[in-house]
């Protein structure tokens, strides 16, 4: 009987060159993971998680079969069942796979170092201090506190020889601190990623200050009057915006099957100005959205999505490639082991445009405006979306004038990357994101941007 | 569990053990055909344990043992919250319906078959709309015992299904859809193609214009949940209460919303997949009154907040990931009005319905303010619905809109967990181009 992982795997692989089936795969997956809560002064919950399991999926005559368990002793079994329910599917779809090389491969964490070096005990001592920042503001009402660390190994094998192990590690830390003032309450929220060695979630002493500060002083903030605004977007949530307006549009599993959607998002078609590059890339060294191989082992590599204003290309796992006649580009990733890999993104990112203008001078060109740091969330419906902001400033004749309460921006995706009217130099990237579709979230990505200017957008009170 | 019980009470005071254990059989149809078939088994026990005055917890999924569950829970406990609660004892369990046989043994073909008749349906509405199904039926069994001898168990069975469609011309994009899910194996498909079929027709008669302002709007049941329910869900939680950032904290008792308004949490409902005899943590459940006539009358909690709090669980204790996460709704119901939807439209000159909003939960939800772009709405003109609303966001609180409600229908629904009605309320401020 196997006794690990990598055991299991080597067991089941000339079983899966035999399968009754065009093609198969095996994830097998296990993780820890370890989690600290506060609310308020208290700590809330400490608890530690081990999870294992594996899956497979099979392709019988263009249907699938996915079956997702816990025990790896009867994964014979497993892999008859996964084709008989493709064999079942057969019926319907006539799904094909893009070509992609066999590999062999063992990828190793980006850093030796990991959040489990140290106990959970010596993380919640950070906490603490962070704790304190927060409770020596008076006007507070309460606060929420969150520390979570991970560590997974992953071997992929298919029927085509495929085999490849890799393993990482991450954590995240979370802070909001809520401030109250006659029945008004208003928030202000940090969250940050770490892939590999979590060490920057430790120094975050002084962010963890401002926020804090920031929630007392959005009690005085006056409320934004709705309207369309010309907006100066910094590169946290100009970041998210790119994630949520465009990078949900660039994935091809929306495309693949609609027709009158892949005419829409032709290669070729101009969606900005010449200065707007956007990128999806998971091979940016040490980022959370980073990755060497995607769940359906395709290599990552970095994919231009537009290029100097003009669709140049999006993401796809070997299903959408396929049906599509394009190349798969590495972007079929799944949560766990429970679900089946979908096109996703990775670090999604506006590049840096090295003529663009200095915030400072981005600042000065904006008569009347909203300047907007920072985020809630956001949400996208491909055409449409909304995401929201927990800092934002009036801008009036180029200077930065009074807060506002926090704001929620909307808007056609379309018309709004052509209204994209300055873009900076100041490229930075937040990895405390955590991205959902189809049931499955938070799938660690980052996002990035430079200082950005929409014109015309449209702001609501969020 | 016995065995984790045994070997957790030899280190700590107080142990509870968790087991779930579920099997899910998901159909999808994207594009009209068949895509894939799924069978989805997962397993896992969860340990709470009490050790010198201190709470740990672990998770274990999988192949990690019994001995690793128990030091996992007791590394967490070494610096976890000191707590002085009880957890419950041997109690009587109220009956509730949470399975029916005949779920399971719904075939994966039958399933397919209706999958299919959804997506030929949603094709025959216009032949350009690209349909799409999932049909999903589940079957999990929870077992609860901890160190005070209580002992629990119950199964339960889920039937549940999808049906949407996309509709592309250039970069106008229209998104359709409408879903059920139910303990018993009768789903009402009929229900799901009427409705898709609705939001079809108000939609697709032409794009309407509407001016910045207030003005009347009509919120569906779908509606309403995804704009009213994140802020009522928070400011209603023991937990938020305690912190005190709910603005409803100090109102137990007092009138806050309007007199045709209540709101049950109905733990014990037969049939519904929320329900269950007793909570994550072994509370027998009950059905809750949070506001009646208008008048706030609870909040909800787990033992561990209504501990803090010095009150008593009100068997909402909900497990996330398996750990005991705080508490949570059921079932919430909000009863029926007793104007059909159509009456209520017909009696309004100029104003909105808003059927689907776009990032209405992720604004600032404990002020009570809502704004979320209108996805899917219509416009009401001379009492008529006379098109689909665009680039367009509604605003408002949550408690003032409540204070004043204009009618309630007569066509209340459950939106996954939610049973409401529509909601019409006189004047809400909407912004436009």
């Amino acid at each position: 009987m196997p006794n690990n992982m990598q055991e299991f795997a080597n067991d089941i692989a000339p079983w899966l060159k035999k399968v009754q089936a065009d093609y198969a795969e095996v994830r097998l997956e296990e993780g820890k993971s370890g989690r600290i809560s506060y609310r308020g002064k208290l700590l809330e919950v400490a608890s530690r998680t081990a999870d294992s399991g594996g899956c497979v999926r099979a392709l019988y005559k263009g249907g699938w079969g996915f079956v997702s368990f816990n025990s790896l002793d009867e994964l014979r079994n497993k892999l008859n069942e996964a084709v008989s329910l493709a064999h079942m599917a057969q019926k319907g779809q006539k799904s094909i796979l893009a070509d992609v090389n066999v590999h062999h491969q063992d990828i190793k964490p980006n850093t030796s170092v990991t959040p489990f070096d140290t106990p959970l005990a010596a993380k919640k001592e950070v906490l603490d201090q962070y704790n304190e920042i927060i409770w020596e503001h008076k006007d507070l009402q309460t606060s929420m506190l969150g520390y979570y660390e991970s560590w997974k190994k992953k071997v992929f094998l298919n029927s085509q020889g495929s085999l490849i192990a890799q393993e990482r590690a991450d954590a995240t830390l979370s802070m909001s601190a809520i401030a109250e003032k006659n029945g008004q309450v208003q928030q202000s929220s940090l969250s940050e990623g770490a892939l590999g060695d979590p060490s920057k979630l430790f120094k975050l002493h002084g962010q963890i200050e401002s926020h804090t500060q920031n929630a007392i002083d959005l009690l005085k903030a006056p409320a934004v009057v709705g309207g369309r605004y010309t907006v100066l977007l910094n590169p946290v949530i100009a970041g998210v915006f790119v994630h949520e307006a465009f990078g949900h549009l660039s994935e091809a599993d929306f495309l693949y099957e609609n027709p009158q959607m892949q005419e829409t998002m032709k290669l070729g078609t101009v969606f900005g100005k010449k200065y707007l590059t956007i990128i999806d890339d998971p091979t940016v060294p040490n980022l959370r959205g980073s990755y060497a191989f995607d769940d359906e082992g395709t290599p990552a590599h970095k994919n231009m999505l537009i290029t100097e204003g003009v669709l140049t290309g999006r993401l796809h796992s070997r299903e959408t490639a396929a049906k599509m006649s394009e190349c798969p580009t590495g972007s079929a990733r799944a949560i766990n082991y429970r679900h089946q890999p979908i096109v996703r993104m990775s670090n999604t990112y506006i590049a840096a445009n090295p003529q663009g203008p200095s915030t400072e001078e981005m600042i000065a060109n904006i008569k009347e405006g909203i300047y907007v740091k920072n985020w809630y969330g956001g949400q996208t419906s491909m055409e449409m979306f909304t995401f929201s902001a927990g800092q934002a400033f009036m801008i009036r004749k180029g200077r930065i004038e009074e807060m506002l309460k926090p704001i929620m921006l909307s808007g056609n995706v379309f018309e709004t990357l052509h209204n994209i009217s300055a873009i900076g130099s100041d490229l930075s990237y937040c990895e405390g994101g955590g991205c959902g579709k189809g049931g499955q979230y938070p799938l660690p990505v980052a996002d990035g941007s430079p200082h950005i200017v929409i014109n015309n957008c449209l702001v609501a009170g969020a | 569990m016995e065995d984790i019980l045994n070997l957790a009470k030899k280190q700590a005071q107080i142990a509870e053990v968790y087991y779930a254990k579920s099997s899910t059989t998901p159909v999808s149809f994207e594009a009209g055909a068949l895509k894939s078939v799924e069978g989805k088994e997962t397993e896992l026990w969860a340990l709470r344990l009490v050790k010198d005055g201190r709470e740990g917890f672990a998770v274990t999924v999988g192949a990690a043992g019994k001995k690793e569950l128990v030091n996992m829970a007791l590394e967490c406990a070494k610096f976890g919250q000191e707590v002085g609660y009880k957890l419950p004892s041997t109690a009587e369990l109220p009956q509730v319906q949470t399975y029916d046989l005949l779920v399971e043994k719904v075939s994966t073909e039958q399933m397919m078959q209706n999958c299919q008749s959804l997506c030929d349906f949603v094709k025959e509405l216009n032949g350009d709309i690209v349909p799409e199904a999932q049909i999903e039926k589940s079957s999990s069994s929870i077992h609860l015992i901890n160190s005070e001898g209580f002992e629990g168990s119950y199964q339960s069975s889920d039937y549940g299904a999808y049906i949407g469609g996309t509709l592309v011309r250039g970069t106008d994009m229209l998104f359709l859809g409408s879903g059920e899910s139910i303990v018993t194996a009768e789903l009402d498909f009929d229900y799901m193609q009427k409705e898709v079929k609705r939001q079809y027709d108000w939609a697709i008669q032409s794009n309407k214009e509407v001016k910045s302002g207030f003005m009347p709007v009509i919120f569906t049941a779908e509606g309403f949940t995804a704009s009213f329910m994140p802020s009522l869900l928070s400011s209603l939680n023991g937990k938020t209460v305690f912190m005190g950032a709910s603005p409803l904290a100090k109102k137990l008792g007092e009138k806050i919303f309007d007199s045709c308004f209540s709101l049950t949490d109905a733990q014990t409902l037969n049939l519904r997949p929320a329900s269950r005899p007793f909570d994550d943590e072994g509370t027998p459940s009950r059905n809750l009154a949070l506001c009646q006539n208008g008048v706030l009358n609870n909040f909800i909690y787990d033992i561990k907040t209504a501990w803090q709090a010095g009150v008593n669980s009100t068997s909402s204790a909900a497990r996330g990931g398996g750990n005991v996460s705080g508490a949570s709704f059921t079932n919430l119901m909000i009863p029926n009005g007793k104007t059909p939807l159509k009456d209520m439209i017909a009696g309004i000159k100029e104003g909105l319905v808003v059927e689907k909003l776009l990032g209405a939960g992720q604004g600032n939800t404990l002020s009570g303010d809502f704004s979320g772009n209108v996805l899917l709405g219509y416009k009401i003109e001379d009492g008529q619905v006379t098109g689909r609303v665009k680039d367009v966001m509604i605003s408002g609180n949550v408690f003032e809109l409540l204070k004043e409600i204009g009618d309630m229908g007569s066509d209340g629904r459950f939106t996954d967990s939610f049973y409401t009605p529509s909601f019409m309320f006189p004047k809400v401020y909407v912004a436009s181009q």
